[in-house]
């Protein structure tokens, strides 16, 4: 068996803090000063939200990493100017959802190639008499409907999903995507009314409940 | 937006209403009366039905979508390197700034010494020698802080302008981390194990074995936390695994192991507690891919 070795030695002077449990104030202002292990715990809470979001706003998983990473960057270049006169989370939720925005816009001319990279990796059947044929049908559908998210004007795509699939309040949105709450209502109304129109028009991809 | 008199049960609505009636159910905010006065509607009009039940479904896939995703550990690893990276940028520059000044101060001092000697000069008034010698300084500093920039910026290649005028650097301490946070990576050469390179161990190395999903990203971030905890690491590609040979203060031992433990997709590591005594830990970390 052939053997690589590789010694990676590693040095830091500086002792690292155990900060599980420190409170967000103080992770911000020492991130602020540009500590990244501080920055990385603290945006390490807000990871998972982050990537959802990115992952429905992007056409694939790789593009959906890659606004990750970009927005973690944006973050921690603009952290030290945060005031704390709005929730941090939300402040986070904006820049995700602004630089999958530009993400977009830089890609529009480019052609989709790389669906199967979606994957729902978080869901689990919750239901006790899910089948795998069922399991696989309902995912099935899901990425039905993502692909048709994903056919919706910007603006709407980031409302329906901020708010249908992350659950945030009209108010919330409104500060995540710099507008007023009409424009995210109005928004959200036309998003749903145009999905209703392609789910209607594709009838066969979904299974549609009885009325 | 559904007026006051729409929300009162036994309301019959009309299909000019529909819209508003459906952003409501996906909000949730129907009582049950409204929600079995819409799909009673919607029973009798084929057209507002249809779209009621793809309503009801888009609602039901909705809420099958998880509001978080677990980030691939690769990309975990890859954002959390780029903001380090960006970190010792930062640092690197503020510190080529203060060579930059320092130098300059030199020249300063030397160019002063250069300008009393100067009275003895012929032909040059003291004042011009001295104005030259305040010029010179000047120049150098110059040179040399835009020579700092450029290679801070090749250091740097993901910073934009704004960044660029954000040097958050106020304190020493702040510096000494971010200059020593360098990680040295020796590879494909044998330089002394981590336990050769650590103070003489107080207790017997530890094994630990770790089922993990993906053993190279799972090394990256191990090896980034054994950084985070003043440690070292020796990495060896095993078969179908990797063995880490980790050795770091015994006092950090536990914590280390709390902040790998989520790495473990057994979970058999969550918990595990011991005590490493005084001194340096060292520990064997056999990680295998998981089947």
């Amino acid at each position: 068996m052939e053997r690589t070795r590789n010694i990676i030695r590693l040095r830091r002077s500086r002792r690292w803090e155990v900060v599980r449990g420190v409170d967000e104030n103080k992770l911000i202002r020492r991130a602020a000063g540009g500590d990244a292990a501080a920055f990385n715990e603290l945006l390490g809470m807000h990871e998972k939200r982050m990537y959802a979001v990115a992952l429905r706003m992007c056409n694939n998983a790789e593009d959906a990493q890659d606004c990750l990473q970009e927005a973690m960057l944006r973050i921690f270049r603009s952290i030290s100017g945060f005031k704390a006169e709005s929730s941090f989370s939300t402040w986070v939720y904006r820049i995700t959802v602004n630089t999958c925005l530009d993400e977009l816009r830089r890609r529009k001319n480019r052609p989709n190639t790389s669906l199967d990279g979606l994957l729902d990796t978080g869901w689990s059947p919750s239901d006790e008499d899910d089948t795998p044929d069922r399991h696989a049908a309902r995912r099935q559908t899901r990425e039905n409907l993502r692909r048709l998210i994903r056919e919706l004007p910007e603006d709407m795509r980031a409302a329906v999903v901020l708010r249908d699939i992350e659950g945030y309040s009209y108010d919330e949105i409104a500060e995540i995507l710099g507008a007023n709450v009409g424009t995210v209502k109005s928004r959200i109304s036309r998003g749903r009314e145009k999905l209703r129109e392609k789910i209607t028009a594709h009838a066969e991809l979904f299974d549609r409940p009885g009325v | 937006m559904m007026k006051e008199f729409e929300r009162r049960e036994g309301f019959q609505m009309r299909c000019a209403d529909l819209n508003a009636w459906l952003d409501r159910l996906m909000d949730g905010e129907l009582t049950d009366g409204q929600r079995r006065e819409l799909e009673a509607h919607g029973r009798e009009c084929p057209v507002c039905g249809e779209q009621i039940r793809a309503t009801l479904e888009m609602k039901a896939l909705f809420e099958e979508m998880p509001a978080e995703v677990d980030v691939p550990l690769a990309a975990q690893a890859k954002w959390r390197g780029a903001v380090r990276a960006e970190a010792r940028g930062r640092a690197s520059r503020r510190l080529y700034r203060r060579i930059g000044a320092a130098a300059a101060a030199v020249v300063l001092v030397a160019g002063i010494g250069w300008a009393m000697n100067a009275r003895d000069i012929p032909l040059r008034s003291e004042k011009a020698a001295v104005s030259d010698a305040a010029e010179a300084p000047v120049e150098a500093a110059g040179a040399l802080s835009e020579a700092a920039d450029v290679e801070a910026m090749d250091a740097a290649p993901m910073m934009n302008d704004a960044v660029y005028k954000d040097v958050a650097y106020e304190s020493e301490e702040a510096l000494d981390y971010a200059a020593s946070d360098a990680a040295v990576i020796e590879a494909d050469g044998y330089a002394g194990s981590a336990a050769e390179s650590a103070s003489a161990p107080s207790a017997p190395m530890r094994e630990i074995r770790l089922t993990v999903e993906d053993v190279d990203a799972a090394s990256g971030v191990i090896c980034d936390l054994v950084a985070e905890y003043d440690g070292t690491a020796d990495a060896q590609r095993a078969e179908g695994g990797a063995n880490l040979y980790v050795a770091l203060p015994a006092e950090n031992a536990a914590d280390f192991l709390s902040a790998i433990a989520h790495l473990d997709v057994t979970g058999a590591l969550s918990g595990l507690s011991g005590d490493f005594g005084e001194g340096t830990a060292s520990l064997l970390l056999a990680l295998e891919a998981k089947e």
